[in-house]
């Protein structure tokens, strides 16, 4: 069920990448995707998993944890690396049939290999580190500016911090209308694909039913405590810079500012 | 009807094992029920209640001790679990929430339905089910959805009647309702028991229904705390309190009344009460 | 001074038919009229579609009547411009402990008013502990409200009430999905607030809970049926159970015994423990308290 999945969810630990404003922690994954495109040389991938390895040391989040999370991404992952292997042209390797694979074909498979555990580790160490409620306040703080182009940026903020409350909520009452209907003797482990598609319609139709009645009752709920429009909105905890942002922050740009240096510096003296 | 027995045999049941998360559900529950007869159990949110309706119906299957339907182990290899489901029928706390088809019939229909019945038996037993609970035939074509919240829980209820067990087991079957809805319920769980010979089992927060059970169950930190003859059960007043429960209204006026200098027998309800101050005060 | 004053509202729904299209209307609210003085508590009884609910979400502009006026403090609810002051005056609490608390927090979901509202921060911070305070779950503040018991959600449900200040809370069968342990502590949270001048409006199927009422109306086909304290509306029982009420246990005890000839007194005892004086004084000495 929902409730199985580890990737992207919020890991406790007091560290200060934990205690860094959410803001930073956006900006930082930004600027770590953006480094992973620039990105393409072997020196400048030791690099890049140097710091990055110093950040989850800091996060104090298991490696082991964060590992186990990409076990949801195994099939994408090798089925892209098998796609990047044999489409690759170049010195052929070894061929059979009408598969041949390349040297090119390798370095690109491992490349894309890399960029791809980086890319999703880089963004869950957001989420392993960050409470989806202050992840939801950075995000509309950060987007902020988007209202003046009349984005409702604060309504979105509050969907999204509602999906949130409401999952477990809804993976529970999937859990109880599957009882329920088990006990009336249905089963959802039976039967080819066709029959177990089909099979799952007395779970569903109650679960929509649910979900859009409690998102009536909700709608109710927000009127009732003046939910509107207005922007003199004010919050429990405002987000506030502290000096270890002001650090992370430099500490970012210099990072970036490196990858990129150095992939010109590569490139002038030769080596790619 | 059939008439069966259903036993638990020294169940116990934890949740996530082996992890922090682990909690108890049950422990050594040794509990017996039949046809005919009827069974309430009493006890907290978390007291054990849901876990012992799950394991009575194969939902959950225990860490430790068996579960036996007639004398058959439910949980050997060979055993159709589907055999327990239709013998010991289970309605969840708040059932309307599990009606998902497009009209009352074919909801109705879908248990026995899965239990391999014809379409033609199925329409039988569901015409038959929604006759008990008291829902019309010119509702039976209509959308469940547009019932009142009473008729949607009978017609949930007939759901699981349609599959035609011998104990019917209910969580809270009253749960939200009004008055009148609440009324309706508990007289139909009278007639199934009489006309229809089915066992009940219902769990109750409200002392006053528990009272007229056959033999009521209290649970406490999923032990069984009290059992017996709702009788015997709420004399223990002490006890009761002491697991934070209440007994039936009668028997705290009766204790009340006592504390006052009145000396009276162990009263059950309002009937034998009356009855009973009506005679000191004619003397 | 009455807090609220409705005067002759009548609100319907429209019902349609598979395709959409409009069949009839359903009548909720039928020339209904109440005022509520500042300070009361009152209970509100009826049967299932009785139209109480609907009546309910009138008090905080939620709905507007279709016919007559609602004023709230004097303000008449169909102003939009005073909306928000009508619903910061009139808080509500509703059935379902889940679908009401909006936030992953709980501290942030009882601040969740007044942030709408713009109460200034430090402000702010009082309220929500004051409210956490008063409801017994400050200990909880920062914990995710997932794993709370129902009676505890509703807790913080009414928190959040309280911090934006109303003068009335209105609570929409608040405590119909609720064990016996849950009701009592959302009963011991509702007479608190009413100790504190809040006026309750408090909607519900529970006769025991209406009868710790200062004033029980019962509402039936969209009207006010009876209206008066919970000994008259509950003394008169038989007309009661026409509008599918059941009179408290004390009551109908009472009265088998005035039926078998017992002469009890004409105060009306609606729980056991004034029951139990009251025959305990009879037997015993003959006198009537």
């Amino acid at each position: 069920m929902i409730r199985n999945i580890t990737l992207g969810q919020y890991y406790p630990a007091k560290s200060r990448i934990h205690a860094l404003d959410p803001r930073v922690k956006l900006f930082a994954t930004f600027i770590f995707l953006i480094s992973l495109f620039v990105n393409d040389s072997f020196t400048g991938y030791i690099f890049i998993i140097a710091c990055f390895g110093m950040v989850i040391r800091v996060s104090r989040v298991p490696l082991g944890y964060m590992i186990r999370g990409l076990k949801g991404i195994i099939f994408i992952m090798c089925f892209s690396v098998i796609i990047n292997i044999f489409i690759t042209e170049g010195q052929v390797l070894l061929s059979f049939w009408i598969f041949k694979i390349t040297l090119e074909g390798l370095i690109r498979a491992a490349y894309f290999a890399i960029r791809l555990i980086l890319l999703i580790l880089g963004s869950s160490l957001m989420t392993y580190t960050t409470t989806p409620n202050s992840l939801t306040d950075g995000l509309e703080k950060s987007l902020g500016f988007l209202t003046y182009l009349r984005v409702p940026v604060h309504d979105f903020a509050t969907m999204i911090g509602i999906a949130l409350r409401f999952i477990p909520v809804l993976s529970e009452e999937a859990d109880r209308i599957i009882k329920a209907q088990e006990a009336r003797g249905a089963d959802f482990t039976q039967g080819n694909l066709m029959k177990r598609v089909k099979g799952m319609i007395p779970l569903i139709i109650p679960l929509l039913i649910s979900a859009f009645r409690r998102a009536e009752d909700l709608a109710l709920a927000l009127d009732a405590r003046c939910y509107n429009k207005e922007k003199w909105r004010t919050k429990l905890h405002p987000l506030k810079y502290s000096r270890a942002d002001v650090a992370a922050y430099i500490l970012l740009l210099l990072y970036l500012g490196t990858v990129i240096a150095s992939k010109y510096a590569f490139e002038y003296m030769g080596f790619v | 009807m059939k008439t069966i027995k259903l036993v638990l045999e020294n169940v116990s049941y934890v949740y996530n094992p082996g992890t922090i998360y682990e909690t108890v559900g049950i422990t050594d529950a040794d509990l017996s029920f039949e046809s005919e007869k009827s069974y309430a159990v009493i006890g907290h949110t978390g007291s054990g209640k849901s876990t012992l309706l799950q394991l009575m119906n194969g939902l959950l299957s225990p860490a430790k001790g068996r579960v036996l339907l007639d004398g058959e182990d439910v949980h050997a290899k060979k055993y159709k679990i589907k055999k327990l489901r239709s013998s010991v029928g289970l309605v969840f706390q708040y059932p309307e929430y599990q009606l998902f088809e497009e009209t009352v019939i074919k909801d109705v229909c879908f248990g026995p339905k899965n239990l391999g019945y014809t379409p033609e038996e199925c329409l039988e037993l569901a015409k038959e089910a929604l006759r008990l609970v008291g829902i019309e035939e010119d509702k039976f074509d209509q959308n469940p959805f547009n019932l009142s919240g009473g008729q949607k829980r009978r017609v949930a209820i007939a759901g699981v009647l349609a599959m035609n067990p011998g104990i019917l087991v209910l969580d809270e079957p009253a749960a939200g309702l009004d008055p009148e809805g609440k009324e309706q319920i508990l007289s139909l769980l009278k007639t199934l028991r009489e006309t229809k010979k089915m066992g009940i089992v219902m769990v109750s927060h409200n002392m006053d229904d528990a009272s007229g059970a056959d033999e009521v169950i209290v649970l406490d930190k999923g032990s069984i705390a009290l059992k017996g003859s709702a009788r015997e059960v709420f004399k223990e007043y002490e006890r009761l309190a002491g697991l934070g429960l209440d007994v039936p209204f009668a028997m705290r006026m009766t204790r009340l009344l006592r504390s006052r200098g009145i000396d009276l027998p162990d009263c059950f309800d309002n009937e034998e009460l009356s009855k009973a101050l009506l005679k000191i005060y004619k003397r | 001074m009455d807090l609220i004053k409705a005067e002759d509202i009548s609100y319907s729904f429209k019902e349609y038919d598979e395709e959409g299209n409009v069949t009839g209307a359903r009548t909720a609210v039928d020339h209904l009229s109440i005022t509520v003085p500042a300070g009361t508590f009152l209970a509100v009884l009826g049967r299932n579609g009785s139209g109480k609910s609907t009546f309910a979400k009138h008090l905080n502009a939620l709905l507007i009547p279709q016919e007559g006026t609602v004023y709230v403090d004097g303000i008449d609810t169909s102003k939009a411009k005073d909306m928000l002051l009508i619903r910061r005056n009139v808080g509500m609490v509703f059935q379902n402990p889940d679908n009401q608390i909006v936030s992953t927090v709980i501290e942030e979901d009882v601040a969740f008013g007044p942030e709408n509202l713009g109460v200034p921060h430090g402000e702010l911070e009082d309220r929500v502990y004051s409210s956490l305070e008063k409801v017994g779950m400050s200990e909880y503040a920062s914990n995710s409200p997932t794993k709370l018991s129902g009676g505890q959600k509703q807790r913080i449900a009414i928190a959040g009430v309280l911090a934006m200040k109303p003068k009335a809370v209105v609570f929409d069968e608040a405590t119909a999905m609720l064990d016996p342990k849950g009701r009592r502590e959302v009963m011991a949270a509702l007479k608190k607030l009413h100790e504190e001048g809040i006026t309750i409006i408090h909607i519900t199927h529970h006769m025991e809970e209406a009868s710790e009422a200062e004033r029980v109306i019962i509402i039936n086909d969209g009207k006010v049926v009876m209206d008066g304290t919970p000994q008259e509306v509950f003394g008169n029982h038989a007309e009661a159970e026409k509008y599918g009420l059941r009179a408290p246990n004390a009551v109908l005890l009472r009265d088998m015994l005035k039926d078998g000839g017992m002469r009890l007194g004409e105060h009306i005892a609606l729980d056991e423990k004034e029951l139990a004086m009251q025959i305990a004084s009879h037997l015993r000495g003959g006198e009537d308290d």
